[in-house]
């Protein structure tokens, strides 16, 4: 049996403050979760590998820190990025007005980088459809870093997307 | 987990970081002139036999200087195309490879001149010197004094490899021919 080939992908974690952006991470990386929150200083990064069926993809996650606005994003944290994760709170629309607001901007700086939208905190709704296309045209999928549900689904979603983009 | 700071107060940061080299230089200067031990004169002897200055071979006899670890990173992504370590004591190189992007580029935007890139961070009682090429860049862990001789030194070793494996180095990581260059690293280390 040949080694499966193993691949990098920097993966950028973006969204507004208390939207759940580092307990995706965590949930993700380390299967933990906590109700405290505590802002992330500056980027925090974090790695964990997924094996799809052709290679291993090594995530290196860089989870940052919030923003008022995307434009204001250093240049060097978005540069060399193959996936980019919007995450907005189910229970703040608000939240997924702004996210929308950053998707052309990224589109302008990434063009060729693969973004997914994501609305977490879906255990707090009662019926949450777990996938939907938005009106962009971008996947939007719900997750709950709390209980686990969908995490690994989609962050293994963008890993094969940043393969095939 | 590795986590960097953004602070947003860049000249305040610039004036300290000179402040900074100034007292340590002038720190060691001072230790250097008033202990008198037999190591001191044999430093002597040896900086007057080898012409490297009498306080850089003083303090690299105390601390010796060593590598301890070597990666070569992508320039922008941070992602690491090939690793050298003498001890397995850093658990995971690819969250330090991409730690030390982010701090790079802070560093270069705060300085704010694109020619001017960043070539030594002080980490506690180690040095990471920085060696950099257009698309890539080699950080080197070094514990110990390091003085000019010893990053001399270095920089010796990573032209000789870089030299030799330049068309090699794989400047596109996230490509799916992606082959690690640890393997040829190891022999310039």
């Amino acid at each position: 049996m040949s080694e499966k080939l193993v691949i990098k992908r920097k993966l950028l974690v973006l969204g507004t403050f208390s939207v759940g952006k580092t307990s995706l991470v965590n949930r993700f990386t380390l299967n933990k979760f906590s109700d405290i929150y505590v802002p992330t200083i500056g980027v925090s990064i974090k790695k964990k590998s997924v094996e799809l069926e052709e290679v291993i993809v090594d995530l290196v996650i860089w989870d940052i820190a919030d923003v008022a606005t995307f434009d204001i994003i250093p240049e060097h944290y978005l540069s060399g990025s193959h996936g980019v994760i919007l995450v907005f709170d189910l229970t703040r629309p608000e939240t997924l007005q702004k996210t929308l607001e950053g998707v052309n901007s990224f589109r302008d700086k990434l063009p060729s980088t693969a973004i997914i939208i994501v609305g977490n905190k879906s255990d707090l709704l009662e019926n949450s459809n777990m996938e939907t296309q938005n009106k962009e045209g971008l996947m939007e999928v719900h997750t709950s870093a709390k209980s686990g549900e969908n995490v690994d689904e989609m962050f293994e979603r963008l890993a094969r997307l940043t393969i095939e983009s | 987990m590795i986590e960097t700071l953004y602070p947003l107060l860049g000249s305040m940061m610039k004036k300290a970081m000179l402040n900074q080299v100034r007292v340590i230089n002038e720190k060691i200067e001072r230790t250097a002139n008033q202990v008198f031990t037999l190591g001191f004169w044999k430093s002597k002897f040896k900086s007057l036999i080898t012409g490297i200055d009498h306080s850089e071979v003083y303090f690299q006899e105390l601390y010796q200087s060593k590598i301890e670890d070597v990666f070569v990173i992508q320039k922008g992504s941070g992602l690491l195309i090939a690793k050298y370590k003498l001890e397995d004591t850093i658990a995971d190189r690819d969250t330090i490879a991409g730690a030390l992007e982010a701090i790079k580029g802070f560093a270069e935007s705060v300085i704010g001149k694109n020619s001017i890139e960043l070539e030594k961070i002080d980490y506690g009682e180690y040095n990471i010197l920085l060696h950099n090429y257009h698309k890539f860049y080699f950080a080197v862990l070094c514990s110990g004094v390091v003085g000019n001789h010893f990053i001399q030194d270095v920089n010796e070793k990573i032209v000789n490899y870089a030299s030799e494996y330049l068309q090699e180095i794989p400047t596109q990581v996230n490509s799916l021919n992606f082959k690690d260059n640890s393997e040829n690293l190891q022999k310039y280390f």
